[in-house]
């Protein structure tokens, strides 16, 4: 086991789901992570409180369909309609804005954190194949409608969603010479991943037939079936034969790549890499670590109930604890860190200029590099991308100038009020006193300048980008 | 330590003690941000490589344009491509001596390439791939940039040139232009930097004094403790940031070219030209556009066109022969220099359906070499221009192959590169890996 035996802070050995009260420590960890960070609310809120509450307010939200609409939810219907393929900046720009503000102000952080996950997952990009704006903002209600739901249900929707399937070829992918291309990420990137792989390449080429058949309008966007160019005939796909069902056989597909034993651990796997750390394990069949094992495990026991395999990631000791533990931190990024700082600073991430630099920073919504997503861990942390946060300090400061100013900035050396705004429970000793040596060398400067220079250090400091 | 890697003090760092390895070098005081050359680069041959992200069809690039004694290529490759094969008419044949008889053309839009390939300055690898190949765009991007088909890849083959190198932290000897290193560069400790280009090396700030007081402030984050890894490489990221920008404040970046690989090219060239100690560039093209599973050929043809046009910018300073106000390259750095292509894999033989006009993931491809020119004579080998290696085997008209399979071995390649250009050959590829025979002489 690659982390077995630690003793946990609490003095025990660690296994008791989400005991104890929640210290600061734990509310900026947790919301950090999982909800776009805290702000001072929050941990003044929060601390205190049993730590599994916590969670469960993060956890338990109602289902997008079974709420009342939002005040943006009417924006994002502007957004979706038909694809105007000439003229889609402007559109793009309003779309990627439109997401970034409802990450700041969703009264359900983790649902959004979630449904980037999935953006990161199924990961799609416009191109002019059909996946227009409006087939992207579509595609982002689809994550968010299962982003807690279940995943069977959820393979289901994506397969035939009309982005998804301009991106992938699924919409021409012809029975005659199938277009294997959607089959192989599918097993690759969605379902099976391949640590180890079980999939050979028979199974892509039988699955792309299975998979043949289905054509999308880039107007209307509505699947359509067309039994003419499907392949027909029995398919066999890791070791289960699929009968010939038409439009049907996507289903068997889903089927059969969950019903393998290392589909959940996959799962599991991409939770923790994108929440917890970057896991070790390179064989989750063999050595899939407790954290990754204890998430595959209620997955399974829950018939893949996304909502259940959540929550126990964030109430495992594993997670709770892995810094303290074992070093294990996670780089946030960067549109975590530029809608952190929006709720830190309370005002709109609504910037043409603030997109721009998300781009900088490698990460534009709704353009992720390929389809394996973007990259994680320390790739995160190059000079390219590093510039740019810093900027996007400095940006800040002025669009916080700019608005209507609820609350003054701290005094610039008071660094115990910055990290309570910035919902940071610690600053570390070097990067305290690399800020204060700033103050010092500018003391008598004005304060603007000088607060400028300590928001562009605190969201360029490691204690910020690293959690 | 020579002395071009004595540890400077950045800027103020008499006041914050902060320090920065060279070559990325600043002088404190009146000459803060100046740069000093590292006076090894110029006595060193460098290496671009352009990788190709998606899976660049090699068939369509090195073009089959006849049948030869033994192997219909022509025949087969007609009948398996109904609506995306070439005619020979419109390629560019490959017609040197000892190249013309495997009637092969390039691909129509590589004409630069194919005027340097009339000048002797372009090798072409035929059949390039590894063993048990993988048809996963991210499983073969990390073995072709690592150069590890048989392990699960844990550092790039220029990353692992870098340790042997010896490199200090920021040291700017591997260089990737683009927003995350690539794997290329990842060495066991060693790593190479990662720039986005010349204008964007600079902190909104500017450098006037209240701005190098912060610049300072985010040096010293390089001084997180060990304790915390990430935490620790976060800071020293913000310290070679700083050390960066102050190093090329004053450069001049190349004009802003529509063809964004053309733009990179040029920050590589004027980087390469300033003896920073570059030696290594890698620079990805085409975001996966090469991934050509559906109307292939316009898309192929606009990023071959690309490709080419790069290179024509990087070398002559021009684009379809009109001026873009650079200039060509210096003879110097031109005589040192070789430019490589690769992709993580070519694509089927055949193509994929009615209606679709593209092809799904293959195995075995060409790669391209641009050296220097012919007459010239700095370097102590030579790249040996024309087709090396076997074409791979396409089977017959009756049965024709579904894949082209490996004839060359990359870490053939590799080695040759490393070996021969770079003179620092891979150790683990010692036995059984040789240098492509009669690459470079």
């Amino acid at each position: 086991m690659a982390d077995g035996g630690t003793l946990w802070p609490d003095g025990t050995g660690g296994g008791r789901l989400g005991a104890g009260k929640a210290t600061r420590q734990d509310i900026a960890r947790l919301f950090g992570r999982a909800a776009f960070g805290a702000t001072a609310a929050d941990l003044d809120k929060w601390t205190g409180q049993p730590y599994a509450d916590v969670v469960s307010y993060l956890v338990d939200v109602p289902a997008p369909d079974a709420r009342l609409p939002a005040f943006d939810d009417a924006e994002r219907l502007t957004l979706d309609r038909v694809d105007d393929f000439g003229q889609a900046n402007s559109r793009l720009e309003e779309a990627q804005e439109w997401w970034l503000d409802r990450m700041r102000i969703t009264a359900y952080p983790l649902e959004e954190r979630m449904t980037l996950f999935w953006h990161n997952h199924f990961a799609t990009g416009l191109n002019d194949k059909g996946t227009g704006v409006g087939a992207m903002v579509a595609q982002n209600q689809t994550l968010r409608r299962n982003a807690l739901g279940n995943f069977r249900q959820f393979c289901a929707e994506i397969t035939l969603d009309p982005a998804m399937l301009f991106w992938l070829d699924g919409a021409f992918n012809s029975g005659y010479a199938p277009n294997e291309n959607y089959a192989r990420e599918f097993f690759e990137l969605f379902t099976l991943g391949k640590y180890p792989q079980i999939y050979t390449e028979h199974d892509i080429r039988q699955s792309a037939r299975a998979l043949s058949g289905w054509t999308c309008d880039p107007i209307t966007r509505v699947p359509l079936f067309d039994s003419g160019s499907h392949a027909s005939g029995n398919k066999k796909v890791l070791h289960r034969t699929i009968t010939d069902q038409q439009d049907k056989e996507y289903l068997e597909i889903v089927d059969v790549a969950l019903a393998q034993t290392v589909s959940p651990l996959f799962i599991a796997y991409k939770l923790v890499l994108n929440f917890a750390y970057v896991p070790e394990s390179r064989n989750l069949l063999k050595s899939p670590g407790p954290l990754i094992g204890k998430i595959a495990r209620t997955l399974r026991r829950t018939k893949w109930n996304l909502r259940e395999g959540v929550r126990t990631m964030l109430l495992a000791d594993e997670f709770r604890y892995a810094s303290e533990s074992r070093g294990r931190q996670i780089v946030r990024q960067p549109i975590e860190l530029v809608v952190h700082a929006s709720k830190a600073l309370n005002m709109s991430a609504r910037d043409a200029n603030a997109v721009a630099l998300l781009t900088r920073m490698g990460q534009t919504p709704f353009m992720p590099p390929n389809v394996g997503g973007w990259p994680f861990g320390k790739d995160w942390l190059s000079p390219a991308t590093f510039l740019a946060r810093y900027d996007w300090g400095l940006l800040a400061y002025q669009l916080y100038n700019q608005g209507v100013l609820q609350d003054a900035l701290p005094a610039p050396g008071d660094l115990k009020a910055w990290r309570a705004r910035f919902g940071l429970a610690t600053l570390s000793h070097n990067t305290e006193a690399a800020i204060q040596s700033y103050v010092h060398s500018r003391r008598g400067a004005p304060v603007e300048e000088l607060q400028t220079g300590v928001l562009a250090l605190i969201v360029s400091s490691p204690d910020w980008m690293v959690m | 330590m020579s002395p071009t890697r004595r540890e400077f003090i950045v800027g103020l760092g008499a006041v914050t003690g902060v320090r920065l390895l060279a070559p990325i070098v600043v002088r404190a005081g009146a000459g803060l941000g100046e740069a000093l050359a590292d006076p090894a680069t110029a006595n060193r041959n460098r290496l671009i490589v352009i990788f190709l992200q998606g899976g660049n069809d090699g068939l369509n690039t090195v073009i089959p344009i006849g049948d030869v004694r033994g192997a219909p290529r022509y025949s087969v490759y007609r009948s398996v491509r109904p609506t995306i094969a070439y005619k020979p008419e419109p390629t560019l044949g490959l017609d040197r001596r000892g190249d013309a008889d495997q009637h092969l053309g390039l691909n129509p839009k590589l004409t630069n390439l194919h005027r340097m390939y009339k000048q002797n300055r372009v090798a072409i690898v035929q059949g390039v791939d590894y063993p048990n190949h993988s048809y996963s765009h991210f499983t073969s991007t990390d073995i072709w940039q690592s150069g590890q088909p048989e392990r699960t890849p844990d550092s790039g083959w220029l990353g692992r040139h870098l340790d042997r190198a010896g490199i200090g932290e920021g040291e700017l000897r591997g260089l990737g232009l683009g927003y995350e290193l690539p794997l290329a560069l990842r060495g066991g400790h060693a790593r190479g930097v990662e720039l986005q280009d010349i204008p964007n090396t600079h902190f909104a700030d500017g450098s006037v004094r209240a701005a190098e007081a912060r610049h300072d402030a985010l040096a010293r984050y390089g001084h997180h403790p060990l304790s915390e890894p990430l935490r620790h490489f976060a800071g020293k990221q913000a310290e070679i940031t700083v050390g960066l920008v102050r190093t090329l404040q004053h450069m001049n970046a190349p004009p802003q070219l529509e063809n964004y690989l053309a733009y990179t090219l040029l920050t590589a060239r004027s980087l390469m030209e300033r003896d920073f100690g570059v030696e290594c560039v890698f620079i990805n093209h085409g975001y996966g556009s090469y991934d050509t599973h559906t109307t292939q050929v316009p898309a192929q043809e606009a990023l071959l066109t690309e490709l080419d046009q790069a290179i024509e910018a990087f070398y002559f300073g021009t684009i379809a022969g009109k001026p873009i106000g650079v200039g060509p390259i210096s003879r110097k750095l031109a005589a040192r220099t070789i430019l490589l292509t690769t992709s993580e894999f070519g694509r089927r033989i055949g193509e994929n359906g009615a209606g679709a006009n593209g092809t799904d993931h293959g195995a075995a491809g060409p790669l391209f070499i641009v050296g220097p020119p012919a007459t010239s004579r700095v370097s102590r080998y030579r790249l040996v221009p024309g087709l090396h290696g076997e074409h791979p085997k396409m089977g017959t008209t009756i049965a024709p192959a579904d894949n082209l399979d490996m004839t060359t071995d990359v870490r053939s390649v590799y080695q040759s590169v490393l070996q021969d250009w770079l003179g620092n050959p891979d150790p683990s590829y010692e036995r059984k890996h040789a240098p492509v025979h009669g690459l470079f002489v």
